[in-house]
């Protein structure tokens, strides 16, 4: 049956247009669409009268079971009908516009049925939509050659369903809301002044210049070659009226102001849920397995801070908890909307220890043993991670860690029947396998261990602490040891020798001997001599290696960390969590991951981690349900990190997360807006510089979600809109005290840019330009655009320069090198754009504009890339300050996302994760795994740290996990 | 109808009646390296539980699962194309049963009569796919990067083998592993252990063939594209190799050689795969299918809906998330390539429409559109037709796991397995078991279940 349907679909499509319309006492729609299963397959919008198909932008949701609607998002979402209205041969003496939609969010202009132009003196066509709040009807006849918005009398509700029609007898024009004449004019007359050229969008206002998505739902939309009267207007009104799709609540959150929530595991077996008030007040949280079962927790007291630890003892580990936050106002309720949280992300726990007696003899040692190892585990200072632990004997001290700990013991005996007797006993502990392996491993001076190198946090000898004994060279230790923290503590316990004649005893000299084959510089050491002799080392950042805090690497977007150490030939370090499940679908160019000395944070989509980025063992994750970023080609990230701190915009905050815990420690708020009147403000770009945390204020609703499987690719209305802030502020983020704002105009969020002691963007200062509904500069940037160096500590205005950057259509990026701040841009023909300014004065150093090389999978959105005094764009290699072309990339390749750099190598997606030497240009690839459609790649801390981001890929790449490369040159044993 | 219905039953009886009900070990995963999930054996008909292993762990996965949806394509609830040891399934040699652990690292020998522990044997890292048992010997792979040989009677070990090119250890998903983790399991044939090592191709994947007596490699070749994960499969002359989300690689089992990757369309790996000669067929993509290559070819013959499938004579079994199905395989894949070919022809006929309709004659137009309007009839009419290869439907939800054993197909379910009449789709037997009923096996009387919590239920007859 399906191919007769498609037989038949052909043979409709391929049939001459038919204009009979109306027949006597009926009129027929001659064009109309209905949402519903059997006409709308997700993508193409069937007619359900005549034979035009709409096309939707985006990706939007059907509500609804037996009459059905879409939801319109407002920004990115429409059907276009057609490109060339001409063709469609639309009635032009007399009409009906019709359509059922609920229009959430007034504005200026608003969309329904729109096939007019209004540009200045060229107006034609005819729109069914509204203006504000209110609900219209346009039309321009031959007569008049102007349009006529007619608009209703009173105001729509945005929480309700309306009918509105639109009638025109080539005398009068009439507007029907709900059945009810609204609005009437005589103003036009004759035939219809119909477009030659342009569009016939549903749930849009569109023409030449402007687009307009609507913010609400969309049921049915039809045109008529005839004029419905005004009791076919009520009978259709009342006959549709009760049986539409309830109207979904509004999201309450920013009218509750409840900052947060975050949700984290606090154990196996516990979970804490916390947000914030913008005022002290009592607050409430329901919690449940299901939405009858929710159980209310009241925090009565009037705080701004909120908390709950709840018991899920027992649940299913794949369960979905649901939880939402309740504010009393007005002698009533205010509730969140309904939060999910999901029991699979417990990647950050460890299973409970199980209630079973010791292996162990309780003797005279048991004691000093729990004593050492607690020792350990606190000059360690991890709670998560691994322990090493060389020379274990049957297992003693590794079971007392593991005990005391949440960390993984790896321990290895050279005796293959003490690390038999080991296993059996860690085994019969309970411990084996989940906490605790024994390896077989020779040890000796001469030894290599079989390991990769930086997994331990924590390297411990029983051998050592026994008997004196050294289990491999101080060079092997230091080699498995992690940079930025990882501690070694060895050395013989006085106890051990007391009273045991023979025994031997290792001396401070024979120790500080044995650590001469090891470069123990970069860390800092101890000798404990009280109850033994110890050596206790705490090993510093890895020489050489380079940090990724900022999305594009640091402030200055240069997306080179700077990292000297990771070169093109490499090897695995580690693999794991997170896979492919919490993480965003892999084309929405996602938020890139960040490291900071040691640390690894990876946003998933509303799920944050902090990983050890040289082990990967998941230290915390929180889930954020509010936090959400996409489309960074024309918006910047929403989090940055410090040494100590993860910094993450959510609404109109920004929250300091302990880098080591996940949990939130401070909140920043996005300071009062200039004029803002009733429109409220999020917090948009985020960063880091020293003790300076840096934010600004984006229109509500600026930013986008990606939540509807978008690519965000092509030219679209709705996608290529570059998020803009109003203004621009820093605050001290270790004392929370606001330093300085800059409200000038309005800024291009990509572009903010900080080098050393100046902060630079692109901002237009003509208030009438901004986009204050949307919070986004649609298709080219205006003409009157500024380039704008900031005085970092501040706030100053260094200097402003008028540039010219209105052919940046796709998107505009600004990036800072030594001597050139460079901003790049690709137009609508996709000719790819850089200008480049001397960083100290403005002053034009060179431009250069060609097509763009890479034609597929986003090469126009290519983000440039600064290693010293090469920029490296649109596979051309420029020198930073002149321009010159040193080299131009013939090759191409596959994948969708974005270059990053160490000193020596640029990596991007080719077919796998791919990289060139930035020297010789020779290429390689990591095959089975693949990065996201943005920059997933970060070359830092000696490491190349690819977080899993190609979730949702239908392709056959075959592994889909987090994992991190070593240079081939550190692995050396 | 009824005549045909008649002779279809008449057809299944023949085909299950021609295997005797003798007593079979099931000695290796899915009882034999084609990966069937058929045995001779039937059990009895009185199957009740005489005991249960219980894990204190559950089953730790070497990979989470996938995405939860395919944004681009709109393509919800994708299927895990890594999936392969999320229980702990069994194997059966006399009166022994064995399974590895990947959360314990040990492989373990129970008696198959009480369930308990003979020996067990630690290896240095997670135990992932089950022992193959062969001439008294049990062979296993772990993720410490070693193929073990021990004795199956004490644990013994008799020798081990690293194929990797050194021991090369690393953190993979929480745990200190081989950067060239043994995630193939072991097939044995003819005195040869074949298996693969490796995981990230650009470390280099292994595949070797080790000499089952002696521990010593007889050859080894290697992929630098393809991981190797999943039930490795054999025939006479190939080894097949799943490799995760990607498609299966086959080589020449004589020398490893390397002859092709089964071709496909986007998202159809996996790391279920059975052999029917050497038709393979392997699933479950991105939704749930099985895609069935022709003999010896690389390219796909067909597809089906489902997770499992069972090849028995003509039939199929076919196992998806709501149902079991009975299929006439052989006449199914006859017309499914006639229909192939008639949509190939009608496409063609409707893309020079939609080209060049304004250049084609009325006269041509017309006969192009009878010609559309007749190929679409005859696939209206193929499709009818394969619509009845399907013999019987069961409406179910034992989506896990599926075997045949004598005339009986055992279907695994959440908390539940079932037995299930293959002449007729009916429903014979049901029992409860504790969580996700993913691996099943049945020997010599008995039938084992693995569950996600890393239970293993054994039952058996009432005279046994």
């Amino acid at each position: 049956m399906f191919f007769r349907n498609l037989i038949l679909l052909v043979l409709m499509l391929a049939m001459p247009a038919h204009v009979a319309a109306q027949t006597s006492g009926t009129l027929k729609p001659v064009a109309g669409w209905t949402i519903g299963e059997s006409h709308f397959d997700g993508k193409r919008l069937m007619p359900a009268h005549g034979r035009w198909v709409g096309v939707l932008r985006g990706n939007a949701r059907v509500v609804g079971t037996q009459v059905q609607a879409i939801v319109m998002d407002g920004r990115s979402h429409s059907f276009q009908v057609s490109d060339n209205i001409a063709a469609m041969d639309l009635p032009r003496q007399t009409l009906t516009l019709e359509a059922w939609v609920v229009v959430r969010r007034p504005q200026p202009w608003g969309g329904i049925i729109s096939a007019l132009r209004d540009n200045g003196d060229d107006e034609r066509g005819y729109l069914l939509g509204f203006r504000n709040d209110r609900f219209c009807f346009a039309l321009a006849s031959e007569a008049t050659g102007k349009l006529t918005y007619l608009e209703a009398d009173r105001p729509f509700d945005t929480a309700k369903w309306h009918h509105v029609v639109g009638t025109y007898d080539g005398t009068t024009m009439r507007l029907y809301v709900d059945g009810r004449l609204a609005a009437t004019s005589t103003q036009q007359s004759g035939d219809v002044l119909m477009l030659p050229t342009g569009w016939f969008e549903l749930g849009a206002y569109r023409d030449d210049d402007e687009f307009f998505p609507m913010q609400g739902l969309l049921h049915e939309a039809l045109v008529y070659d005839g004029v419905m009267s005004e009791t076919q207007v009520k009978r259709r009104y009342a006959a549709k009226l009760d049986r539409l799709p309830a109207v979904e609540t509004l999201d309450e959150v920013s009218r509750l102001r409840v900052h947060g929530p975050f949700a984290q595991f606090v154990s196996a077996d516990q979970v804490r849920i916390s947000w914030e008030t913008s005022e002290p007040t009592p607050s409430v949280l329901e919690f449940g397995p299901a939405m009858d079962q929710m159980r209310r927790y009241v925090d009565a007291q009037p705080k701004v801070s909120h908390s709950f630890v709840l018991n899920i003892g027992g649940v299913n580990e794949k369960a979905v908890l649901h939880y939402r936050i309740i504010q009393p106002r007005n002698g009533g309720e205010v509730k969140t909307r309904i939060y999910d949280f999901e029991c699979e992300f417990n990647d950050a726990v460890v299973p409970p220890l199980p209630e079973r007696p010791s292996p162990y003899p309780e003797d005279d040692r048991s004691a000093m043993y729990r004593a050492i190892a607690r020792q350990m585990i606190d000059a360690a200072n991890f709670r998560r991670g691994y322990c090493l632990v060389l020379g274990a004997e049957e297992g003693r001290l590794a079971y007392e860690l593991a005990r005391l700990s949440d960390m993984q013991i790896v321990a290895v005996e050279s005796d293959p029947a003490r690390a038999q007797t080991a296993r059996r006993k860690l085994d019969e502990a309970g411990l084996y396998g989940t906490r605790v392996s024994v390896l077989h491993v020779p040890l000796g001076m001469e030894a290599k261990l079989p390991f990769a190198p930086y997994f331990a946090n924590l390297v411990v000898s029983e051998s050592m602490l026994l008997r004196g004994e050294l289990p491999c060279s101080s060079e092997e230790v230091y080699r498995v040891l992690r940079p930025y923290g990882g501690v070694a503590y060895l050395g013989q316990a006085a106890w051990a020798t007391s009273g045991a004649s023979g025994t031997p005893r290792l001396t401070a000299g024979a120790l500080a001997q044995w650590l001469h084959d090891a470069d123990v510089s970069q860390g800092e050491s101890r000798w404990l001599e009280e109850g033994g002799v110890f050596w206790l080392h705490r090993r510093g950042a890895l020489p050489g290696g380079g940090d990724w805090s900022h999305q594009y690497a640091s402030a200055d977007n240069s997306a080179a960390g700077g990292d000297d150490l990771v070169d093109d030939d490499l090897r695995v370090l580690w693999w794991g969590r997170p896979g492919p499940r919490p993480m965003p679908d892999r084309g929405a160019r996602n938020p890139a991951p960040l490291f900071t000395h040691g640390n690894l944070f990876v946003q998933g989509n509303r799920i944050l981690f902090g990983l050890d980025g040289y082990n990967g063992t998941v230290r915390w994750s929180v889930q954020v349900p509010e936090f959400r970023r996409a489309n960074l080609i024309r918006d910047c990230s929403n989090m940055a990190a410090a040494p100590d701190h993860l910094y993450i915009a959510g609404g109109s905050r920004a929250f300091a997360l302990e880098a080591q815990t996940g949990i939130c420690s401070r909140s920043f708020e996005v300071p009062p807006v200039r004029g803002a009147g009733q429109l409220e403000y999020d917090w948009g770009y985020i960063g880091v510089v020293g003790d300076l945390l840096l934010g600004s204020s984006t229109v509500r609703g600026g930013a986008y979600l990606g939540d509807e499987g978008e690519w965000y690719n092509d030219d679209t209305p709705g996608e290529i809109g570059k998020v803009v802030s109003e203004s621009l502020f820093a605050y001290d983020r270790k004392m929370g005290k606001l330093l300085w704002t800059h409200d000038a105009g309005v800024v291009v969020n990509a572009t903010i840019t900080v080098r050393r002691d100046t902060v630079y963007f692109l901002e237009t200062r003509d208030p009438a330009l901004k986009p204050r509904i949307t919070g986004r500069f649609e298709g080219n940037l205006p003409q009157a655009m500024h380039l704008v160096a900031l005085d970092l500590a501040t706030g100053q205005e260094k200097w402003a320069r008028s540039v010219d950057v209105s052919m940046f259509r796709y998107m505009a990026y600004l990036v800072a090198g030594e001597g050139a701040i460079v901003a790049a841009g690709s137009d609508a023909r996709r000719v790819y754009h850089l200008q480049a300014y001397n960083d100290t004065t403005g002053e034009p150093l060179w431009q250069y504009s060609t097509d763009t090389r890479k034609k597929h999978h986003s090469g126009w959105l290519d983000h440039p890339v600064v290693v010293d005094q090469r920029l490296f764009a649109n596979r051309h290699t420029f020198e930073l300050c002149t321009g010159e072309v040193l080299h131009i990339n013939e090759w191409d390749f596959h994948g969708c996302g974005i270059m990053s750099a160490s000193n020596q190598t640029m990596f991007q997606r080719m077919s796998f994760h791919g990289m060139w030497d930035l020297d010789t240009g020779k290429r390689k690839e990591l095959a089975g795994v693949r990065t996201g459609c943005w920059l997933g790649l970060i070359p830092a801390g000696g490491m190349l740290l690819a977080p899993e981001s190609s979730a949702g890929c239908s392709c056959t790449h075959a592994i889909q996990t987090t994992v991190s490369f070593i240079p081939r040159k550190s692995d050396r044993r | 109808m009824h005549k045909r219905f008649m002779l279809m039953q008449l057809i299944l009886l023949c085909a299950l009646c021609s295997r005797a009900a003798m007593a079979e070990d099931w000695p290796t995963y899915n009882h034999d390296v084609a990966r069937s999930g058929v045995t001779n054996e039937t059990l009895p008909a009185d199957l009740h539980e005489v005991w249960v292993y219980r894990s204190p762990h559950p089953p730790r996965v070497a990979w989470p699962g996938p995405a939860k949806w395919d944004g681009w394509n709109k393509v919800y609830d994708l299927k895990d194309r890594t999936n392969f040891d999320a229980a702990f399934p069994v194997v059966v040699a006399g009166d022994r049963a064995y399974f590895g652990s990947n959360v314990d690292d040990k492989v373990y020998c129970l008696d198959a009569a009480t369930g308990e522990q003979r020996w067990a044997f630690y290896t240095e890292g997670p135990v992932r796919l089950a022992p193959t048992v062969v001439d008294g010997r049990v062979y296993v792979g772990s993720d410490d990067g070693h193929v073990y040989c021990l004795d199956a009677v004490s644990g013994e070990l008799i020798w081990k083998h690293r194929p990797g090119p050194e021991d090369r250890r690393l953190i993979g998903n929480g745990r200190m592993i081989s950067a060239w983790p043994v995630r193939t399991g072991v097939v044995v044939m003819d005195g040869v252990a074949y298996c693969c090592a490796g995981v990230f191709p650009s470390e280099s994947v292994y595949l070797c063939a080790i000499d089952a007596a002696t521990g010593r490699q007889l050859w080894r070749t290697s992929m630098t594209d393809l991981p190797a994960q999943g039930y490795m499969l054999a025939s006479a002359t190939r080894l097949y190799v799943t490799t995760g989300r990607d498609r299966p690689v086959v080589f020449r089992r004589e020398n490893g050689e390397r002859i092709f990757q089964m071709t496909g369309g986007r998202g159809d790996g996996g790391t279920y795969a059975l052999l029917t000669g050497d038709t393979l067929i392997y699933g479950p993509g991105k939704t749930g299918e099985m895609f069935v290559t022709g003999e010896q070819q690389r390219d796909q013959l067909a597809s089906f809906q489902g997770n499992h499938m069972i090849v028995a004579g003509p039939m199929s079994y076919l196992q998806t998330d709501t149902k079991l199905t009975a299929l006439d395989r052989a006449t199914y894949l006859d017309l499914h390539t006639q229909r192939r070919v008639a949509t190939t022809q009608m496409n063609q006929i409707a893309e020079r429409i939609r080209k060049q309709q304004a250049t084609i004659d009325a006269e041509e137009l017309r006969e192009l559109r009878a010609r559309m309007m007749a190929l679409s009839a005859r696939i209206d009419a193929l499709s009818q037709r394969m619509n009845e290869c399907y013999k019987w439907e069961l409406p179910t939800t034992h989506n896990h796991a599926l075997i045949l054993a004598g005339n009986t197909l055992y279907a695994g379910g959440q908390n539940s397995v079932i037995g299930v009449d293959a002449v007729t789709g009916k429903e014979v037997w049901q029992a409860d078991v504790d969580g996700a009923a993913l691996s099943l096996s049945a020997a010599n009387g008995r039938l084992y279940v693995s569950t996600d919590r890393g239970t293993i239920h054994c039952f058996t007859g009432q005279s046994q």
